[in-house]
């Protein structure tokens, strides 16, 4: 039996990097901590590709593009911490895990949680609201 | 005398939209890295690509509400600045009938528009073409 | 021979159409040219060990992979977590690769 959950809605992201020049600040993950204040509690998961939002890495989010060096691309782990300090739930599911590397699952971020693969849909019925954005 | 293209190096077709992949993120770091090398490029953008370069979206993004102060550059401006860097390797053009079909008829004056039915004199005077993504 | 540069950009998220495209590498390949195949974007995830049997295939008969540097560290893909015998590559590298004169270069 899975556990329940407080929060009300569940918002799943699974297509991952979206165009990191023209987005900059303004990805889906920007987006969570105001749905969580809005609905009074919200979980997020992170599926697929995206579930790599959660990884520790040494990307720079910066990019050179003629003389200008863009310094203000997405930071989906910085977010990710934020989303977290907002007292948001992100989960993942383990065979996404798998799937991002052999080291993938010792660089979670802290407070994220693992769930079995499958083990998102199993939750689903606990929330009045479940979306893919 | 009618005007033709220049010749480039390179040609890249841009089609796929912004905001949905990488793509326009890996098209402006292929092009600055083949200006880096000397090389002459145009870009021609279609369908939703030439949003890259409408001058609606101005010279800055919306503020950021978590972090107010700070300024982030439109895409139409990164283009731009792009432009005006290398007048004389770079070129920007968007297809005309895209740029009217996806309400972004109205573009920077660095950016020419082409009809379609020219697409071939451009990658005539290419010495590669690759195409990005799809319409 | 001709020296082939074929970027991968979509990787398993877009579905069967990366194992088809890195197929037309092997193909290349076994037809006698010379073929890099670049995974750039999403496209990086088809060298983690395990993502593509066609890669695996690619290497066995003698293609370069190279992974881009940067879409591997926005995707946290370390270089160690990657297949033996790829190799980080930067979009210097690919221009540099690119503007060679004979070379033949498709995006997909």
């Amino acid at each position: 039996m899975p556990e329940t959950t407080t929060a009300r809605w569940l918002v799943m992201i699974e297509r991952a990097y979206r165009g990191a020049v023209e987005r900059q600040f303004a990805d889906v993950l920007s987006l969570i901590t105001e749905l969580h204040r809005q609905s009074g509690g919200t979980d997020l998961a992170l599926r697929g590709l995206a579930a790599s939002y959660a990884l520790t890495t040494d990307y720079e989010p910066a990019l050179r593009i003629g003389g200008r060096t863009l310094d203000t691309l997405p930071d989906p782990r910085a977010t990710v911490r934020d989303i977290l300090a907002a007292g948001v739930t992100v989960l993942v599911e383990e065979p996404d895990l798998t799937t991002l590397g052999r080291t993938a699952a010792d660089r979670l971020l802290p407070g994220v949680r693992v769930v079995e693969g499958g083990g998102l849909a199993a939750r689903w019925s606990s929330y009045e609201q479940v979306w893919f954005l | 005398m009618a005007w033709s293209p220049p010749p480039t190096d390179v040609l890249l077709q841009l089609l796929g939209a912004p905001h949905q992949t990488e793509l326009v993120s890996s098209a402006l770091r292929l092009t600055t890295a083949l200006l880096g090398k000397g090389a002459r490029v145009q870009v021609w953008a279609c369908g939703d690509a030439t949003r890259l370069t409408w001058t609606g979206l101005g010279e800055t993004k919306p503020r950021n509400y978590g972090d107010w102060d700070r300024e982030y550059p439109s895409a139409t401006r990164i283009v731009r600045e792009l432009l005006t860097d290398h007048p004389d390797r770079l070129y920007w053009y968007v297809c005309a009938f895209c740029a009217e079909e996806r309400g972004t008829a109205d573009q920077i004056p660095q950016v020419r528009r082409r009809p379609m039915f020219k697409y071939a004199e451009h990658v005539a005077v290419a010495g590669k073409c690759l195409s990005l993504g799809v319409h | 021979m001709t020296d082939h540069l074929l970027v991968e950009s979509g990787g398993a998220e877009s579905g069967p159409a990366c194992e088809r495209f890195v197929g037309d590498a092997v193909r290349l390949l076994q037809d006698g040219h010379r073929v890099v195949l670049f995974l750039v974007e999403n496209g990086v995830t088809a060298a983690v060990p395990g993502a593509s049997p066609r890669v695996a295939t690619f290497l066995r008969d003698g293609g370069e992979l190279w992974v881009d540097t940067f879409s591997a560290a926005q995707r946290a893909l370390p270089a160690e977590d990657l297949l033996p015998g790829s190799r980080l590559a930067d979009m210097d590298e690919v221009a540099d690769r690119l503007l060679e004169p004979r070379l033949r270069a498709v995006w997909h």
